[in-house]
């Protein structure tokens, strides 16, 4: 549950960006950076191999600013999509309080969607939370390539592959362009924001 | 507390998110999808969002994009293969087919070392790509132009090839160095070891010769003190003894 500081009168919201390996979860963090820095006074922590994967996590935090007498803060995370890098990716996952699922559209990566979804459930139910139960959001990522002839994935593929039970708003995207990333964002927030009015009441 | 649970919170968040992303939102171009939607209304499937013709190129540019993401003994007979296919389409342009032949050279590098791959060749083959793309798919690029684009990459090549034929040297000069230093070392414990012995021999050499003069020395003490000094038979030794009482 999110961190709410009764003294200083703040509250710590914690967004965690999911998904295969190259995917777009970096991509998604450096668009909000990149667009808004300026706005939200911010500084972006990344961590990156030689051959620019995230190997611990990347470290968005985003001020809101005041509501309701008490300071909203947004911080967002991704974790390493590579397989090996599981520790990290649970580590990364403790205290959070809502998931962006970046999904990559590419055909190819079909079968890497639905591992790293159940590999995402398997991780969240350590800490004694449901992929059903926490605010969760879909980007169905890199649906720019069609144009270049890359073959994709059909959004109802993709639906019914990951999000027929769950039923999570779902939205499609280029975070290399920027569209829908900052949508997405407002959508999590949205949901978690809510998650944690009803938790508090 | 009371003003966190007051349930016009999210509406308040909504409003400053609204206000935060304005600009953004005015560019989106936002669909959000839900379950009712169709995959015919959406339009969204590979082919049909396809905006040209797909590009020969496309098969092996997928297999690109994924040899990013993991390398397979699968994905690089993949990529062989498709950059033959692509070699024999490419026969009458000499850029496209020396792009090809670098593709080629860094895919069979790569399926060999996997690994131990040297860090820059996926880094090379990913933009040798892109500038056969350019090369390929650029119908204003002058020849001069594609003819930089494609000297960039064989220079680059070059050097890559370079890197690696040097930390080879490297490795083996080291490996050298590490001979020569285990013979070196056993040539200093060998000439280490007969000047110990030589010292001990000497050492030994000496105490026997104190030893020997020791004792030497004691015979001649020991005779003089016990009255030993003749020995030897007189002719007073072999006269016969007087018989008493005759």
């Amino acid at each position: 549950m999110a961190f709410v500081n009764l003294k200083n009168r703040e509250v710590q919201v914690k967004i965690v960006y999911c998904g295969p390996g190259r995917g777009g979860k970096t991509t998604n963090l450096e668009y909000i950076y990149k667009k808004f820095h300026s706005r939200f006074k911010t500084e972006m922590v990344t961590i990156k191999t030689q051959g620019d994967r995230t190997i611990f996590f990347d470290f968005l935090p985003l001020g809101l600013g005041k509501i309701k007498g008490y300071d909203i803060k947004i911080q967002l995370y991704t974790v390493p999509g590579q397989v090996k890098y599981n520790a990290t990716r649970k580590l990364v996952l403790r205290g959070v309080d809502g998931i962006v699922f970046v999904a990559d559209s590419m055909a190819v990566r079909r079968k890497h969607n639905i591992l790293s979804l159940k590999n995402l459930q398997e991780n969240l139910a350590t800490y004694n939370k449901s992929i059903f139960k926490i605010p969760l959001v879909f980007q169905y990522n890199k649906r720019d390539l069609a144009s270049q002839g890359i073959p994709l994935l059909p959004i109802s593929t993709l639906q019914k592959d990951l999000n027929s039970k769950l039923k999570a708003p779902a939205l499609e995207a280029s975070a290399l362009e920027g569209k829908n990333v900052a949508e997405t964002l407002k959508r999590i927030i949205l949901l978690t924001v809510a998650s944690l009015e009803r938790e508090l009441k | 507390m009371q003003g966190l649970t007051n349930s016009t919170l999210t509406a308040e968040v909504e409003k400053k998110l609204h206000d935060l992303f304005q600009e953004e939102q005015d560019k989106d171009v936002t669909q959000v999808l839900d379950e009712r939607i169709e995959p015919e209304e959406t339009g969204s499937t590979g082919k049909k969002e396809t905006s040209k013709e797909e590009s020969p190129l496309a098969p092996l540019k997928s297999i690109v994009l994924s040899l990013d993401w993991e390398i397979t003994d699968e994905a690089m007979d993949d990529f062989l293969r498709e950059t033959e296919t692509l070699r024999s389409r490419c026969e009458e342009d000499q850029v496209l087919l020396t792009f090809v032949q670098i593709l080629q050279a860094l895919g069979k590098y790569i399926k060999r070392h996997k690994a131990r791959t040297h860090p820059d060749a996926i880094r090379l083959l990913s933009t040798s790509f892109e500038s056969l793309e350019k090369a390929f798919e650029d119908k204003t690029l002058s020849d001069v132009d594609r003819k930089a684009l494609l000297d960039e990459k064989i220079r680059e090549f070059m050097s890559l090839k370079q890197a690696i034929a040097s930390e080879r040297r490297g490795l083996g000069a080291d490996a050298r160095s590490a001979l020569m230093d285990v013979e070196t070392i056993k040539e200093a414990v060998k000439e280490a070891m007969k000047e110990v012995v030589e010292e001990i021999r000497a050492a030994i050499r000496e105490e026997l010769e104190k030893v020997r003069s020791e004792f030497n020395s004691l015979d001649e003490k020991q005779a003089v003190r016990g009255g030993w000094v003749n020995f030897s038979r007189t002719e007073e030794d072999d006269k016969p003894l007087p018989i008493k009482g005759n």
